[in-house]
């Protein structure tokens, strides 16, 4: 739902989009609802805390071969992610965002330059250390939820525990109130197949946050989903990151997402645009 | 590192995924190693129900008999045209003619040296050289010349040499055949002797006139006949002579018909019960008759028969000497009932006589004796042609435990010294004190040497026979035999060790098939998990978790084979126990002469080290054929899978 505010409706901005799109209701309410999309951004970010940097990315560069072809994905990226921050970062298909994201989760290394979490260097972690950061530190979500189809919400939510070898009733009860959290409490008998494509995603998120991540990473996370989840999983992260102070990345390509983002980075062939 | 259970509850999920590939591998390698098991069960069922039966006769002693024939016997065939061998035949002729010249003048007895005794040699039509008469290569003077020259080239069986180098070897002593160097002894059935009835009522024989050789006698050593001999107090003085008898033999002497190859399991089994229980019923009667005894009895059942057909004819002349038959069941001697001879006869009757001893053909006087024989034992059957046929038939051929092939009584040849020796005359029986432990008979010109010899080492004994085959027989450069005697322990041995051989093989095939489909279907199962595996990483998972996750799904996989390949060869081994086992079991009642009648025969068992060896193979195949896909996966980058995934 879009809430207008007295402001709004007295600065006549909003009237005068009605006004506009008169004869075409559906593109009017479109317009009215990026116009307070955006606003509620630019007010966000007015008021969004800059805490100190959390991540940052230094020059990096990403090369992969395929076949002869070496193929240069990420070419020089720099920027700094700060604590508590929501970012999206935006860009056409193949611009390599969701490499990015995947490089700044520790998933794989950057062919050049590094990364820095917390003052750590991720390119010179082992491959071993470099899980224990990914567990510890990281919770991913994907575009296509990968929950096992074979164990139910409770045990899938569980999983990220069972690598940190969680005491199990520990992970237990942890798994338990984050599926409330999520709105999913009741859902913890059910096998992922017996929930909608907005239950699997919260369920993927509850997952990702088992292990008391510090930034939440997400690749497309409502690529898969309605429009109406798509808001309710926004709202989701939202709630998070106000509730638990975490730092959210998202990769998307939905602008009205990434409007509601304290901020937007925006990469094109493999550097900021 | 995560926790055991951990991987247990991820691994599992894979096995629910891929459900017909899967179910196809676990029934493809259960079904391989099933078979083997089964075989494994049934196998290892048969040799524990073997031992079982082995506490039986004489199953669990490892002797083999060790026997030589003649290896010069001089074929006269061979060497008709041999000069040396004419000019032998030739002098020994000559010599004769000249003996029986010069004998028959002495004694005033008819000989005409061309009509009576013509040269075996003859002039050949084609070559115009001196060769032997065709009608004269089974003449006495021929053989005389191939006796001489076949004993000149025998070289005896010198047993401690052959033996030396198996220092457990221990020859038995007090082992013969009752056989006689002239005449024969000849089982008496029904208690009549054979050659006294009327031909039609003679049992048709397919091994010698009058059945002499489908009733043997043999004395042999304590030892081997003690597990045998299950009635301890016998009677010296009454005559009879004590003996293992042969189970069909033993049937028979009972006066009982023979089963038919319908008769239930049940059916043989109370046979085996009343033939056990009726054992001190059973005796036979034999009767030995010498060559003059026997042609003295033919010569006076001739006469009978003539004088009976002539008892009308007036002018049919009573022969001046007139024979008493005995009666048949006697074995008597017999008597001159009346003699008309003049003196002059009796003279020359004295003087032939003189004559045949002078030349060396004097048959010697009439001897006979009864013997008879009293059961104070059982055995088995032999092996004969029931190798075939059914299970009961199998086990008695393979396994049984016999001391003699075919009819016979065995004399332990302690209880025959202690027969009085009126009833054991050396003429007819060996010397039971004989510790030489040979048994040498049958006859001048083909001589047999056999001794029989224990080994207490089995492997010994297993390298021995092995010298003349897998299963013994016989050893070219020494023309001698050896065989396994008694039991079938070692041939049992012997199919053990070649069960082993083949097992082994039929492991590394299966292990060989069961680790390519396995490897094969592991490798999807990674490939096709790579996704899963990208986000368990990105999750946190380290490489060793997702190999411990896999390596778990391969134990659990291998479990499923396991547990399906045991329950397989449970099966199948159960379905052959239910189907064999009845039938075995009265086999092998019968071919050991059971005492102990309630020991079964099972083809199922379970305590082999071999069922082990197989389980832990399907583990160890079904993990070396997930290493190099899990190391394949484990390396693979999980930012590639993810994206290849969208």
């Amino acid at each position: 739902m879009i809430e207008l505010k007295r402001g709004d409706r007295k600065n006549g901005a909003i009237q005068a989009l009605l006004d506009a799109f008169d004869d075409d209701p559906v593109a009017a309410v479109h317009a009215v609802r990026d116009y307070v999309a955006d606003r509620q951004s630019q007010a966000r970010r007015e008021v969004a805390p800059k805490g100190p940097v959390l991540l940052s990315v230094k020059d990096i560069t990403k090369t992969y071969k395929l076949g002869r072809q070496r193929l240069e994905v990420l070419k020089g990226v720099t920027l700094d992610i700060y604590e508590g921050e929501f970012v999206a970062i935006t860009g056409a298909s193949g611009s390599g965002k969701s490499t990015l994201l995947q490089l700044m989760g520790g998933l794989d290394k950057p062919t050049k330059g590094d990364i820095i979490f917390a003052g750590k260097s991720l390119a010179k972690l082992s491959d071993g250390k470099l899980s224990a950061f990914r567990r510890d530190t990281i919770g991913f979500v994907f575009q296509f939820f990968y929950l096992q189809p074979f164990l139910k919400l409770q045990q899938n939510l569980e999983v990220p525990g069972m690598f940190a070898k969680s005491p199990r009733r520990v992970r237990h009860e942890t798994a338990r109130n984050l599926a409330d959290k999520v709105g999913l409490g009741d859902r913890l008998t059910h096998y992922p197949k017996e929930l909608s494509g907005g239950q699997m995603q919260r369920a993927a998120i509850a997952r990702a946050l088992l292990n008391h991540p510090k930034i939440l990473l997400a690749d497309e996370p409502t690529g898969n989903l309605d429009s109406v989840n798509g808001r309710a999983i926004i709202d989701l992260f939202e709630t998070i990151r106000g509730e638990l102070g975490m730092t959210v990345v998202i990769v998307t390509h939905d602008p009205a997402i990434a409007a509601r983002a304290d901020r937007e980075i925006h990469l094109k062939d493999g550097v900021l645009a | 590192m995560i926790r055991f259970i951990d991987t247990v509850i991820l691994a599992h999920t894979k096995l629910r995924t891929h459900k017909v590939r899967t179910g196809l591998t676990l029934g493809v390698a259960g079904i391989l190693f099933g078979l083997i098991l089964g075989v494994i069960f049934v196998a290892q069922g048969v040799f524990d129900s073997v031992e079982r039966f082995s506490e039986e006769g004489l199953a669990d002693r490892a002797i083999v008999a060790v026997s030589k024939w003649s290896d010069a016997y001089y074929n006269q065939y061979e060497h008709a045209e041999d000069e040396d061998f004419i000019a032998e035949v030739k002098a020994t002729h000559e010599a004769l003619v000249v003996k029986k010249t010069a004998a028959a003048k002495k004694y005033n007895v008819s000989y005409d040296a061309k009509s009576e005794d013509p040269s075996p040699i003859i002039i050949d039509r084609e070559t115009k050289k001196e060769r032997i008469s065709d009608d004269f290569m089974e003449s006495s003077i021929v053989m005389q010349v191939v006796e001489k020259r076949s004993q000149a080239a025998h070289k005896p069986l010198d047993i401690k040499a052959f033996l030396a180098p198996y220092p457990s070897a221990k020859v038995l002593p007090g082992n013969a055949a009752v056989n006689t160097a002239d005449g024969s002894i000849y089982f008496m059935r029904e208690g009549r002797e054979e050659a006294m009835r009327p031909e039609s009522e003679r049992k048709k024989s397919n091994g010698g006139e009058y059945g002499q050789f489908e009733t043997s006698i043999q004395v042999l050593n304590d030892t081997i006949t003690r597990p045998f001999v299950t009635i301890d107090t016998f009677d010296y003085d009454k005559g009879e002579i004590p003996g293992v008898v042969s189970y069909s033999h033993a049937e028979e002497l009972l006066g009982l018909k023979k089963l038919s190859k319908a008769s239930t399991n049940q059916e043989k089994l109370d046979r085996l019960a009343e033939v056990r229980r009726r054992l001190p019923e059973v005796t036979a009667s034999f009767c030995y008759r010498n060559s003059t005894s026997q042609a003295l009895l033919s010569t006076a059942m001739a006469q009978q028969q003539e004088i009976e057909r002539n008892k009308n004819n007036k002018d049919y002349v009573m022969p001046s000497i007139i024979y008493t038959i005995p009666d048949d069941t006697s074995c008597g001697a017999v008597t001159i009932e009346k003699d008309t001879r003049t003196s002059a006869e009796k003279h020359q009757a004295d003087a032939l006589v003189s004559y045949q001893k002078e030349i060396g053909e004097y048959p010697g006087e009439p001897e006979q004796q009864k013997v008879i024989m009293r059961a104070i034992g059982l055995s088995g059957d032999a092996p004969t042609d029931q190798i075939a046929g059914s299970a009961g038939a199998m086990v008695m051929g393979l396994l049984g435990s016999w001391l003699s092939y075919g009819n016979n009584w065995t004399i332990p040849n302690g209880m025959l010294a202690r027969v009085p020796e009126s009833l054991r005359p050396t003429t007819l029986f060996p010397d039971p004190n004989d510790e030489k432990g040979r048994n040498e008979a049958l006859g001048k010109m083909i001589q047999i040497e056999s001794y029989l010899v224990e080994f207490s080492d089995k492997q010994e004994a297993r390298t021995v026979l092995q010298r003349g085959g897998a299963f013994g027989g016989v050893i070219e450069d020494n023309a001698l035999s050896v065989s396994p005697f008694g039991s079938g322990t070692l041939m049992v041995n012997e199919v053990k060790h070649w069960f082993e051989i083949g097992l082994m093989w039929a492991l590394a095939i299966v292990g060989g098939v069961a680790f390519i489909i396995l490897a094969g279907l592991i490798g999807r199962m990674v490939s096709d998990g790579r996704r899963e595996s990208a986000v368990f990483r990105a999750i946190g998972a380290r490489r060793a978790d997702i190999g411990r996750i896999y390596g778990m799904y391969t134990l659990l996989l291998a479990v499923r084979v396991v547990i399906f390949a045991a329950v397989l060869g449970l099966v199948l081994s159960f379905a052959v126990d239910v189907w064999l086992s009845s039938d075995a079991t009265v086999g092998a009642r019968l071919a050991y002469a059971a005492v102990d009648t309630s020991k079964e025969f099972h083809f199922i068992s379970l305590a082999s080290w071999y069922v082990p060896v197989i389980l832990g193979a399907i583990v160890v195949v079904s993990l070396l054929a997930s290493i190099i896909p899990i190391l394949l996966g484990a390396r693979r980058n999980p930012i590639t899978d993810m994206r290849n995934d969208t």
